[in-house]
């Protein structure tokens, strides 16, 4: 402790620098502990300890004097500090918080479109614990994947599109995208569209179909299909109460005569043309064409999305056509005309033919294939046999029995497949390859390379990395908050706010080495450790089971990435605050009394959080109470915290006010290199994922969603179609 | 002999830039030094020492750590950066040609009357 008479006379000479307390301090303690020097040096002459000190204070002169020559010599430097601290205010501090902010919110805005994309296409990722929101709802109540695509109601751009479209030399694609999405409505249009249709490409039996489903959904009613459907037909020929009757005996009908007719009349040109194309991927290339270039993971979902709105709008209408076949067999079988009726039912095969061929680019549309020709051959067996084509039915068995085989062979592949194709997965599979489920179910080991999965799994780690920053983010910024309220509360609660310092940053070197081994090493640690298969080998992959594991990791890496800086940074204040000669704790009582306060925030924030987050009915009330029971711990925590620090109130309020630029540049560091360096390994990782979101990048590689659907769809298609043509004189086994 | 206000004060940046191209040194020993290289001629005070030390630090000439002697007392110590150096230097310099020109003034015979 210093000589409170050379503590006053260096207080007095420094005076005129307490508009910058570290100044202030700074320099009284340096004048300070020159007089001790002075009087030292007088006592060891043999002046007596009283007569030393009044000797050296007799030698200083006028503290006025020396004030006013301190003052002029730091004008300069006050001011430029003065500055400074106003830029951390006004600038630094709000720009972190602003910073923070907005990554946060650019993660949440991030998760709602990925989890508005995955939602709304067709294919469905698994409920990840980080994306876990509820979904905004779309505006207009269409999404914009509908509004792109033509949903009900925008048939007019559907025209406009192929308007736009019908002088290129490839029109009849376009056309045909038309042709499919144009709602039906007056028969006279719908029929003229259509026959335009045939002259265009008459080899195809795509308008054919697009009649029959048209003039069938008018001619009859099929129970197994009409039940289900909300909608009653509204070209009822019967009163209600025999409509009524035809339904509780589950009984198919027709309903117009003529429209059933032409409908089965349309149903057999159909099955005799030589092919079907839908043309779908060719229009989901050219839609994604029109969309901006994809970037991040939500650009790519979202062109997921609407090309999977495209693929599979289509299938309804073969489904339609399925049922109605045995539908019609039936019902000409019950007014005895059973040629015509057989004639009907013979059409399964060649159809179901051109269903597996047009399936050849998606596996959804492959597998729905499948479906339908094995529906087909065991309503045929049944049709036939009623009919008395016992040869036909014997067919029909046969192919039921071999399309079976054909798909549990397919998925099976050779014994062990499946073991190695999930040990493929498991070890090297990501995240959004469980996007591509039905397409690795099928696929056999051979059929997939472990460089291939690299750039999906690279992309999880990066999207993790990116969660992690963010959550650091997060944290520096309610610890940013926390410092600048403690702040407030010492500078209230000591009521010298002026002798508070607020020490401008740390040396360069400090700072610099905080960064350095306190974010930047443990941060290399932790990429190397997660990469390297022989320490950490993590994979967030496929059903690698991984989510305790991250969560572990993640907590120690925030934990890390706040325990190590707020150490390094808090051992240079105190250093500083020493020569300043703040009365410090001992690190021993710091650190116990830390730790009880820390505890007690972490009690309060998880009994707060349990209280809002708690999911179930339980009552506001109650809520409100766990609320401020959280409210209550803290405060006891503070009350017992503040006791026994009251006596070093001028360290702590140096170190909270001194550690809230720190954290502030930490954010601006963090936010302006860590996220947007990850960010920029996103869209790489991205843009190389060929097997993933091939179909962007490889344009000629094949029709098809990605690179391994193209394998193994038409893998797959290639084996029903051999199924559907081998020779059923073998029976099967 | 007391000095001249004026000419201590424009001598004592140049000592305190002098002393300190020599190693880092405390305002305590700064005065001590000079006060014994020159018999206690020069006994500044710490009015005067001090506001120096701060425009010095001020300008960027100086450097200042606080460091804990082996008496165990915490100083602060004061050292010149490379701009510092270069600036003691150039001012020792234009001290000396100025002093020689003084003293070649001060020194010569006097002028005889013809």
């Amino acid at each position: 402790m210093p000589d409170p008479i050379f503590d006053q006379l260096a207080a007095d000479a420094a005076a005129g620098l307490k508009g910058d307390p570290e100044l202030f301090l700074d320099v009284k303690q340096e004048l300070c502990a020159h007089l001790e020097d002075k009087a030292d040096a007088l006592h060891e002459q043999g002046l007596s300890e009283e007569e030393s000190t009044e000797l050296a204070r007799q030698a200083f002169g006028s503290p006025l004097d020396v004030a006013a020559e301190l003052l002029e010599a730091n004008r300069r430097k006050m001011k430029l500090r003065g500055l400074l601290r106003l830029a951390f205010g006004m600038l630094i501090v709000p720009l972190a918080v602003a910073l923070a902010l907005y990554v946060g919110y650019g993660r949440f805005a991030r998760e709602q479109a990925m989890i508005a994309w995955i939602n709304e296409g067709t294919y469905r990722l698994p409920t990840l614990p980080l994306l876990g929101m509820a979904v905004a709802p779309t505006t207009n109540g269409a999404s914009v994947v509908q509004q792109l695509n033509g949903a009900p109601g925008n048939a007019e751009n559907i025209r406009r599109y192929w308007e736009a479209h019908r002088r290129q030399p490839n029109h009849y694609i376009y056309y045909a995208f038309y042709a499919l999405t144009l709602a039906p409505k007056a028969e006279n249009t719908y029929v003229a569209t259509m026959r335009l249709g045939e002259q265009l490409e008459p080899n195809n039996a795509l308008y054919h179909l697009l009649l029959a489903e048209y003039y069938l959904e008018r001619g009859i009613w099929v129970y197994a299909y009409r039940m289900n459907r909300k909608r009653k037909p509204p070209e009822l020929i019967m009163d209600q109460e025999t409509f009524e009757r035809m339904k509780a005996e589950h009984r198919d009908l027709v309903l117009d005569r003529r429209a059933f007719n032409l409908g089965m009349a349309e149903l057999r040109i159909a099955a005799r043309k030589p092919y079907l194309h839908e043309y779908e991927m060719e229009i989901v290339r050219t839609q994604l064409d029109s969309l901006p270039r994809p970037l991040l993971t939500e650009d790519y979902l979202e062109q997921n999305s609407v090309a999977a709105s495209i693929q599979f709008s289509q299938l309804t209408r073969q489904r339609t056509l399925t049922r109605s076949i045995p539908a019609c067999a039936r019902l000409l079988a019950k007014e005895g005309r059973t040629a015509d009726a057989i004639a009907v039912m013979d059409t399964w095969k060649p159809l179901s033919l051109l269903f597996a061929r047009d399936g050849d680019t998606v596996l959804i549309k492959g597998l729905a294939a499948y479906a339908y020709a094995t529906q087909l051959a065991k309503d045929g067996h049944d049709v036939y046999a009623a009919l008395g084509a016992q040869t036909a039915a014997g067919e029909a068995q046969t192919l039921f029995a071999r399309l079976k085989q054909c798909k549990d062979g397919w998925q099976q592949g050779n014994p062990g497949a499946k073991f190695a194709r999930e040990r493929l997965m498991r070890q090297h599979g990501s995240l959004l390859s469980s996007l591509l489920y039905p397409v690795f179910s099928g696929i056999q080991p051979d059929d997939l390379r472990p460089e291939e999965l690299t750039p999906g799994r690279m992309h999880d780690h990066v999207l993790f990395e990116e969660f992690t920053v963010e959550l650091v983010l997060i944290i520096l910024t309610l610890a940013l908050v926390g410092t600048l309220i403690q702040g407030v509360i010492w500078l209230h609660r000591l009521r010298r706010a002026d002798s508070i310092p607020l020490l401008l940053l740390p040396p360069a070197k400090t700072i610099l080495r905080s960064l350095v081994l306190g974010i930047v090493l443990p941060m290399l640690v932790y990429w190397c450790y997660s990469r390297l298969p022989l320490i950490g080998g993590r994979e967030y992959g496929w059903l690698s089971g991984m989510w305790p594991r991250f969560a572990a990791e993640l907590l120690g890496v925030a934990v890390l990435l706040l325990w190590l800086p707020h150490r390094m940074i808090r051992h240079g204040i105190r250093k500083r605050c020493a020569e300043l000669g703040i009365a410090l704790p001992e690190k021993k009582d710091e650190s116990s009394t830390t730790r009880i306060v820390f505890i007690g925030i972490i009690v309060a924030c998880i009994v707060a959080a349990v209280a809002i987050f708690i999911p179930g009915n339980v009552s506001p009330l109650l809520r409100l109470a766990g609320i401020l029971l959280a409210a209550g711990i803290s405060q006891v925590g503070m009350r017992y915290a503040s006791g026994r620090r009251q006596r070093f109130g001028m360290y702590y309020g140096t170190l909270a006010r001194s550690l809230s630029p720190v954290y502030a540049f930490s954010i601006i560091l963090l936010s302006l290199i860590a996220q947007p360096w990850l960010l920029y390994q996103e869209a790489h990782w991205l843009q190389n994922d060929m097997l993933t979101f091939g179909y962007l990048a490889k344009k000629e590689s094949g029709l098809g969603m990605t690179l391994i659907e193209v394998r193994t769809s038409q893998h797959f298609s290639k084996l029903l179609q051999q199924t559907l043509r081998s020779d059923t004189q073998t029976p099967a086994p | 002999m007391p000095f001249n206000t004026e000419l201590v004060g424009s001598t004592v940046e140049l000592l305190v830039l002098k002393l300190l191209t020599e190693r880092a040194m405390y305002g305590y020993e700064i005065i001590q030094i000079v006060n014994e290289r020159t018999d206690g001629a020069f006994n500044w005070k710490e009015g005067t020492l001090y506001p120096v030390l701060h425009r010095l630090e001020g300008k960027g000439y100086l450097l200042t750590e606080w460091q804990v002697g082996t008496s165990g007392k915490s100083r602060k110590y004061y050292r010149l950066t490379p701009q510092g150096d270069s600036y003691a230097r150039e001012k020792v310099d234009e001290w000396h040609t100025f002093a020689q020109s003084v003293h070649a003034v001060l020194a010569a015979p006097a002028l005889v009357a013809n």
